[in-house]
């Protein structure tokens, strides 16, 4: 079946291809329906799409690829003038519910529920007044939900302040009250606070761009494969997963084959080039983290077989990738820090079965991966396991299902990096965590509570994903799981603390070009 | 090696004798399901042999029904409603396999039973008059200990159904008082066999008035050894090469329900085992096991915490081998089960935890030198026209239907549950009487 022409001009933009705007500022607002759909005409003319942004990346990639700039550099290759004001929005289920609009909370339970309703689903704290628990968040707590989640996002700092400036001077003549503003910033070589690159695997996105289809979403830095019956690539790593799963109104994914797409059912017009958005802001103790290993290590060094490890082994293995983003499954030894070519070396690995060497359309050999289906090489617990398993069966059925369970990760640090030695600042930094997804509960929510926060799924005897994972403290801890032979010795180390804390976030419904119309058109 | 196989869960209901017949029966059926494979079989069981680096494999899967997740992935209701709903025919239309006589055939005798088919089942107790929950109930219990229980011990049977499901439990409650047949066998001829007086698996004390063990067609021990010896089988596709994707072989070799979070699961991490040069096994004590329960997204009220509902009745969770379990609040707490929440709103369904409960066999493997016995497709799957994330085991020359682009989804008003007694009036013979422990 061919891949559908995706509606460019109606998608918003951070959906796909995303902003990935060096600077971003969430902003969350809360207030009446009215004052609502005030502001929403305001932004209207302002919001980005799809083929806006995808326009402008691909410019920017082709000017990083001839100028051998990566990550935040290769913005200010093609930035000129003003600097770009790029916006877009999301709603919550209660002012699409005072419109009189059911379609999105019919279409996923939890977004009707909420955040603060699903929180300890997630793994949060049951506990008021424990670090955590949603009644302390910053943004999102249970007595002030945003009704409004603004993303905007600039290849300039000082034009993202005025921006900023601008829109919110915009929220509160409508009448709405701010709830929340942070500053996001990628930070060098596209790191996360714990000093790890970030980002390195998403889904490839099927479908194309233009009237007549000539530009695929997800460049396709493979030739297509004749092979009908395994994933296909669009980069080494990259499986191609068709649209639906993420934006309403498209084919979805086959649970039962990796190709073939799964016929999209009738869907509600407001639905259609939407999807839902998960935001959390996650604070990151890197103190506690860098400490937390220190601790974990000496557990595992008393295990004889494992004496010879040290602390970036270790973090390295409970990330399933180096600080330079070079998965363990293929530099077992030691961190190469760049790439001997492009990206595409650190993600062209499974976990059951060996990957095989391939060459791009552009000529780039990039080797091959072992299979590590015993967790030798990336334990289970690791968290790019845990998280995107890959080729491997998990308690939800075969692997072709576990193509249903992807997200478009679209988060950006907050706060200022740690320095070396800094364990014990207090300051405030973390990920401002945000996805896109069809189903909330489906994939956001079901990876979270199902496959991090659980010591047996979704391959087994894993471990948690100690990483990232929630498990409440009281019920022992966070547990990982190594072994240097198949047969065992299985060694479980196990920590109580936590160094990630959510202190924010909501459920929000991003709407298409369309649905804001008629989101708009109810005010008759 | 082990001398004998022990009751699941090494649960203590048996004395020696019934015990030792219990270790018979296991593995005989592991001699069974061994005999149908070449020589060369990966199959094997810790009484006849074993190795000493013998290695444990646990393999978990969701205890929710997948298929309905496949069917409703949004009407989430809708899934828990239908789920919990008792039925005499699966989603697919297929009753249990029980029969009465009809001139001389045999037609369906339409038996009540639960439409969950991933080796876990549970019940919502609910008060008669307030229709309130008073428990729910979860088992992993296969009907076959259960009924080698009646024929052990009838009066354990009975004390185990009163302690655990209601004192009203009457001896006639549990045996059938009217002829229904099973296909049986005598002197190697497939022979009617009638179960009247016998313990009725189907009883309404372990359907519609409460839980003791499995109930659906497919959720048995005897098909689950025969699953994992299936699963030692490695094979081959058209092309010539050794499948291992799951969902492939599953299709290919058809030793299990296509549309379930379990059989592909099972019989995948086995042939896996076996494709990495094993000979693998179900660990003693042989038995299906309800692994863990998330108790995290259930918050009771008035400060009772999750773990203080949730009470393993018989088996045990530290090692991954729970038989049954209840969730219930503490006596004399004072607040009713709907006062707890679940992912964020009241419990109305014991559904609800369900989707929190992973299964789990305990598999074993050790390295086995030679080539495994390999084979060819017996099957494909087809998607099914109607609800086209759920597929259907078809025949390798057969043409799979045509796929709408666009799916109609059934309104409110006209859908129609599909467990249906359909098949009531086919007749069959004697011979065409299924196996009562069906793996499909």
């Amino acid at each position: 079946m061919p891949e559908p022409v995706l509606r460019a001009n109606n998608i918003q933009a951070n959906v796909a291809p995303g902003l990935r705007m060096p600077h971003q500022q969430i902003i969350a607002l809360g207030g009446e329906l009215a004052a609502v759909r005030r502001l929403v005409v305001q932004l209207t003319p302002l919001v980005t799409y799809c083929a806006e942004a995808f326009a402008y990346h691909e410019e920017r990639l082709e000017i990083a690829k001839q100028t051998a700039t990566f990550g935040r550099e290769s913005f200010t290759a093609i930035t000129s003038g003003q600097g770009r004001r790029w916006l877009n929005f999301a709603i919550g289920a209660r002012p699409l519910a005072d419109a009189g609009i059911a379609a999105p909370a019919q279409a996923d339970r939890s977004f009707a529920l909420g955040l603060p309703a699903r929180s300890t689903t997630l793994g949060d704290p049951k506990q008021a007044g424990t670090p955590g628990h949603k009644s302390g968040w910053v943004v999102g707590a249970p007595d002030a939900p945003p009704d409004l989640l603004l993303i905007l996002g600039s290849d300039r700092a000082d034009t993202l302040l005025d921006f900023v400036d601008n829109v919110l001077l915009a929220a509160t003549t409508a009448g709405l009250q701010l709830l929340y503003s942070e500053t996001g910033t990628r930070l060098e070589n596209d790191e996360e606070h714990f000093g790890f690159r970030d980002g390195i695997s998403q889904p490839g996105v099927r479908g194309t761009i233009g009237d007549d289809g000539a530009f695929p979403l997800t460049r396709r830095k493979l030739a297509p494969s004749t092979d009908n019956t395994s994933p296909e690539f669009s980069a080494p790593g990259e499986v191609l997963v068709w649209p639906g799963e993420f934006i309403f109104g498209y084919p979805m994914q086959d649970p039962n084959h990796f190709r073939r797409p799964l016929p999209e059912s009738a869907v509600d017009p407001f639905l259609v080039d939407g999807s839902f958005l998960v935001f959390r802001r996650l604070r990151q103790h890197v103190g506690a983290f860098r400490q937390a290993v220190r601790d974990l290590l000496a557990q595992l060094t008393a295990f004889g077989e494992f004496n010879d490890v040290n602390e970036d082994w270790l973090q390295a293995r409970l990330v399933g990738r180096w600080p330079s983003g070079a998965p363990v499954q293929v530099f077992k030894d030691a961190d190469p820090r760049d790439p001997p070519g492009s990206l595409d070396r650190f993600n062209n690995f499974a976990f059951r079965n060996a990957v095989e060497q391939v060459t791009t359309v552009e000529g780039e050999t990039i080797p091959g991966a072992a299979s590590d289906s015993d967790g030798l090489l990336c334990p289970f617990a690791a968290h790019i396991r845990k998280v995107n398993p890959r080729d491997a069966r998990t308690n939800f059925g075969p692997a072709t299902q576990t193509q249903k369970l992807r997200l478009l990760r679209r988060g950006i640090p907050y706060g200022a990096p740690a320095k070396n030695g800094d364990d014990d600042d207090a300051a405030d930094r973390g990920l401002l965590f945000i996805s896109y997804q069809r189903s909330i509960r489906g994939q956001f929510e079901l990876l979270t509570q199902d496959w991090m926060n659980s010591p047996i799924n979704p391959e087994g005897s894993t471990g948690h994903d100690v990483l990232v994972g929630q498990v409440r403290l009281g019920g022992g801890g966070r547990t990982g799981v190594f072994a240097r032979q198949s047969a065992g010795p299985f060694r479980k180390i196990m920590t109580e603390r936590d160094w990630i804390e959510p202190t924010g976030g909501g459920y929000f419904f991003a709407p298409s070009r369309q649905a804001i119309n008629i989101f708009l058109a109810e005010i008759t | 090696m082990v001398a004998s196989f022990g009751a699941p869960a090494f649960i203590d209901d048996l004395g020696p004798g019934p015990l030792a017949a219990w270790s018979a029966k296991v593995h005989g059926w592991f001699r069974d399901a061994q005999a149908g494979l070449p020589a060369s079989g990966r199959l094997y069981n810790m009484i006849d042999s074993e190795a000493p680096d013998a290695a444990h494999a646990l393999i978990p899967w969701n205890g929710f029904p997948r298929k309905f997740t496949l069917r409703w992935p949004t009407d989430v209701e809708r899934r828990w409603q239908t789920a919990e709903t008792i039925v005499t025919a699966d989603m697919d239309g297929r009753p249990a396999p029980y029969f009465r006589r009809q001139g001389t055939g045999f037609v369906p005798r339409l038996l009540p039973f639960r439409d969950q088919d991933e080796y876990c089942e549970w019940h919502t107790f609910r008060g008669a008059e307030s229709g309130e929950i008073e428990r729910i109930v979860f088992t992993s219990e296969n009907p076959e200990y259960w009924q080698h229980l009646a024929e052990s011990d009838e009066a354990l049977l009975l004390k185990l159904y009163r302690d655990l499901i209601s004192t009203d439990v009457a001896r006639e409650d549990l045996f059938f008082n009217e002829d229904v047949f099973i296909r049986g066998f005598s002197n190697g001829q497939v022979v009617p066999l009638n179960l009247n007086g016998k313990y009725n698996p189907l009883n309404r004390w372990n359907t519609h008035n409460g839980i003791m063990h499995l109930t659906h067609p497919a959720n048995s021990l005897g098909a689950e050894i025969q699953l994992a010896a299936d699963a030692t089988v490695l094979r081959r596709s058209s092309a010539g090469d050794l499948i291992a994707d799951d969902g492939d072989l599953i299709c290919c070799a058809a030793y299990g329900g296509v549309n379930r979070s379990s059989d592909p699961t099972i019989g995948g991490r086995i042939n896996e085992l076996v494709r990495g040069g094993n000979a693998v096994t179900i660990n003693d004590p042989v038995g299906l096991y309800i692994g863990e329960i998330d108790l995290q997204p259930i918050e009771p009220p008035g400060g009772i915490s999750a773990a203080d509902c949730w009470k393993v009745v018989r088996g045990n969770g530290a090692d991954r081998m729970i038989l049954r379990a209840e969730f219930a609040l503490p006596e004399g707490s004072g607040f009713r089960l709907e006062d707890v929440f679940v992912g964020g709103e009241p419990l109305r369904f014991g559904a609800q935890l369900a989707e929190l409960v992973t299964v789990v066999i305990h598999g074993r493997g050790f390295g086995k030198a030679g080539q495994a016995p390999t084979a060819n497709c017996e099957a494909k799957c087809c998607r099914r026209p109607d609800i086209p994330a759920l597929q259907q085991l078809a025949d390798l020359d057969g043409v799979c239907p045509d796929i709408n682009p666009v799916v109609e989804v059934p309104g409110e008003e006209n859908f129609v549950l599909t467990a249906t007694d359909r098949d009531a009036d086919t007749v069959i013979s004697a011979e065409e009487l299924p196996n009562p422990y069906s793996r499909v």
